[in-house]
């Protein structure tokens, strides 16, 4: 599963710390996240997605999803 | 806060791998005891009573979740040939010697009752899990 969790933190000028408050995570979670080494719950996912303002497709896909589709 | 899913999912890995090797360390120091040092069972029943309450305990509960599918409630039967062999040695050499051919059968049917006991019980707690979904 990729992600561009990274992408929409620092466009919300978030710093890791903050967006694991917020998503009621630790900051090495995040960290784990955003470079691809864990893969989050449905329920992180939405959180994480609500935290930054961002639609869960927004965020999160499948690597054959976006290959079909382009 | 709520606690972190990640950490949360790491402990029962932490836990899963610690049952093992308890399982291991158990059943050696059991098959130590038996065959090794030779100590009757009223030694170490304590030990035996354990291990088996820790064995059943998670064999239910991975079956009352629906962990285990229906091609593996299956498999359990290919297990009955062998299990019903191990049951008729461990009786042979823990109870004396079957001397005769009746003491044999029954020994095996009684094998076959409790593992057919054992995978009604297993059957019906996956049963019961899958009328849940």
């Amino acid at each position: 599963m990729k992600n561009r969790v990274k992408l929409a933190r620092v466009e919300n000028d978030l710093t890791q710390a903050q967006l694991a408050e917020r998503a009621g995570c630790t900051r090495q979670t995040i960290g784990l996240i955003e470079s691809g080494k864990y893969n989050p719950s449905l329920q992180l996912c939405l959180t994480i997605a609500r935290a930054l303002n961002k639609s869960l497709d927004d965020l999160f896909w499948i690597e054959e999803e976006k290959n079909a589709e382009g | 806060m709520q606690k972190d899913e990640r950490i949360q999912s790491s402990l029962r890995g932490i836990g899963s791998k610690g049952f093992g090797i308890w399982y291991f360390l158990m059943l050696a120091s059991l098959l130590y005891r038996q065959f090794y040092l030779q100590q009757p069972i009223e030694q170490y029943w304590d030990l035996v009573v354990i291990f088996f309450i820790g064995v059943i305990f998670v064999s239910i509960s991975i079956f009352a979740q629906g962990a285990v599918q229906e091609s593996s409630t299956i498999s359990i039967f290919k297990w009955m040939v062998p299990t019903i062999l191990i049951t008729v040695v461990a009786v042979n050499y823990l109870l004396g010697n079957i001397s005769s051919i009746t003491q044999l059968i029954v020994t095996i049917i009684s094998a076959i009752i409790g593992l057919s006991l054992a995978i009604l019980i297993f059957y019906f707690l996956y049963k019961r899990w899958e009328s849940k979904i």
